[in-house]
């Protein structure tokens, strides 16, 4: 199978599919919820309640939301950062033996030589 | 650029792109609707930074992705699902070969996250290597090494098996 | 310390630093040419969040990140002979044998060459640079630490490194085993 065929073959694999049926709707049912509970009027009481807690919790909940999304986009980056580095630390290892291979007189992989 | 449809067509007219990249990079059905859920929920809690339909579908197909790959790390879908939890729909008229399709995919869902999701953008979403390191924020020459190894790799596991086949 | 020394020793050490990042612009060109290529450069910065990475073989990484400060790796391999011109690395191999770098092995070949040279520190081996130039490939690989070749051989079939054997003390024969490439899924 030449290149051409086989990257035929792999779209053919992995092609778009259907989305499962009422997909859309369970999708739309959601946020359309998730809108309606911002929306929903509170009490009075309940308002001095949340008014109460988001009083002490603001800064907390904020302090602890944004540290946790600092801590997410951390790992992000620190995975995009192991990849690259292990990309080259194959690069480099694989390199070596080649040369290593390619070598009349075989010189050991010594550092201080 | 032209304007903006509405949320509920937005949804109606990517679902399947979403649910595609999800599906390919989890193999789990379940699971890939449920992450296709999330992606268009945070879309809908971002819709006012989003300018028109052409962004939405790169905002989407980037947040699909990146979804996808931290998926795939948390849930430690290295090895790929049996085939039996991808419920592929029967044989249709383009499969000629559906063994060698089920073989490709069982390959592809068994690669790293990265590795699997370079492959998802480009064999499924038909991309350029320039166009996904835009989306996922790698430099090109890395994509394009990447998925140049993938394919060698990917192409090796497929020889293998019609060796081991030819054998028995 | 009294501060009219301290600036010259902050420049030093800011351009000792600067020093240890190899200026590979030059090979800009290549990259037009190449069918695939590669362009790594970990600094300081990055080495310092790969320090935080908490997936699945971090402990392996990070033991080896740890001794590292900078990795520079750039690769090009080309559709056939005579993309480039082996003139363009001689600029690059004139510098690594001077100043601090200690020539390990040195190899001319037909249409190319390599150049494996120790990095000097004040305390002993501060890294290593391969430059090697060949028909269709060029490759650069630059990394500052305290790490040394031998190292490199621990880390072999792990992470999607190939399980290939560094012989680190003079067999007589090359690889033994073949270039089994081991994908980081398989075991």
């Amino acid at each position: 199978m030449d290149e051409r065929e086989f990257e035929e073959k792999m779209r053919a694999a992995l092609r778009p599919v259907e989305a499962p049926d009422g997909l859309a709707e369970r999708i739309i049912r959601r946020a359309e919820a998730r809108a309606e509970r911002t929306r929903k009027p509170v009490t009075q009481q309940a308002w001095l309640r949340w008014g109460a807690l988001a009083a002490l919790l603001t800064m907390g909940t904020f302090g602890i939301l944004r540290w946790e999304d600092k801590k997410r986009a951390e790992q992000i980056e620190a995975r995009k950062v192991a990849e690259q580095f292990t990309m080259a630390m194959s690069i480099t290892t694989r390199k070596m033996a080649r040369i290593q291979k390619n070598l009349i007189v075989e010189v050991p992989l010594r550092s201080g030589l | 650029m032209g304007s903006l449809p509405s949320f509920s067509e937005l949804v109606h007219s990517h679902q399947g792109m979403v649910f595609s990249i999800t599906l390919r990079a989890l193999g789990n059905r379940e699971v890939a609707e449920d992450l296709t859920q999330e992606v268009f929920l945070s879309l809908h809690q971002n819709l006012a930074s989003i300018e028109s339909e052409d962004h939405a579908r790169n905002w989407l197909r980037r947040t699909a992705a990146n979804r996808s790959v931290d998926e795939i790390r948390r849930l430690k879908y290295r090895r790929g699902p049996s085939l039996d939890q991808v419920a592929e729909p029967s044989v249709d008229a383009e499969e000629s070969d559906p063994m060698l399709m089920a073989q490709l995919r069982e390959s592809v869902a068994s690669l790293p996250p990265l590795a699997r999701m370079l492959t998802i953008m480009r064999f499924q979403q038909e991309m350029e290597p320039r166009e996904i390191a835009a989306e996922l924020d790698m430099p090109v020459a890395t994509v394009k090494s990447r998925l140049h190894r993938t394919m060698k790799l990917l192409r090796g596991k497929l020889e293998k098996r019609a060796e081991v086949r030819k054998h028995r | 310390m009294n501060s009219k020394y301290l600036i010259p020793v902050v420049f030093f050490s800011l351009a000792a630093f600067a020093e240890q990042e190899l200026d590979l612009s030059f090979l800009k060109g290549l990259e037009a040419k190449a069918k695939e290529s590669t362009d790594i450069n970990l600094g300081p910065e990055q080495i310092q969040l790969l320090m935080g990475f908490s997936g699945e073989g971090s402990k392996e990484l990070l033991g080896l990140g740890k001794s590292i400060e900078r990795v520079q790796v750039k690769t090009f391999e080309f559709d056939k002979d005579g993309m480039y011109s082996v003139a363009e690395m001689e600029g690059l191999r004139a510098k690594l044998k001077s100043g601090d770098f200690v020539p390990l092995i040195s190899v001319k070949e037909k249409g190319g060459f390599t150049e494996i040279v120790m990095r000097k520190g004040p305390k002993g081996n501060r890294g290593f640079v391969i430059v090697s130039a060949e028909a269709r490939e060029v490759t650069v690989v630059n990394i500052v630490g305290d790490l040394d070749l031998a190292s490199l051989g621990k880390l072999t079939g792990k992470f999607g490194i190939p399980n290939i054997q560094m012989n680190s003390g003079g067999s007589s024969k090359g690889n033994k085993g073949g270039k089994k490439e081991q994908d980081e899924d398989e075991k």
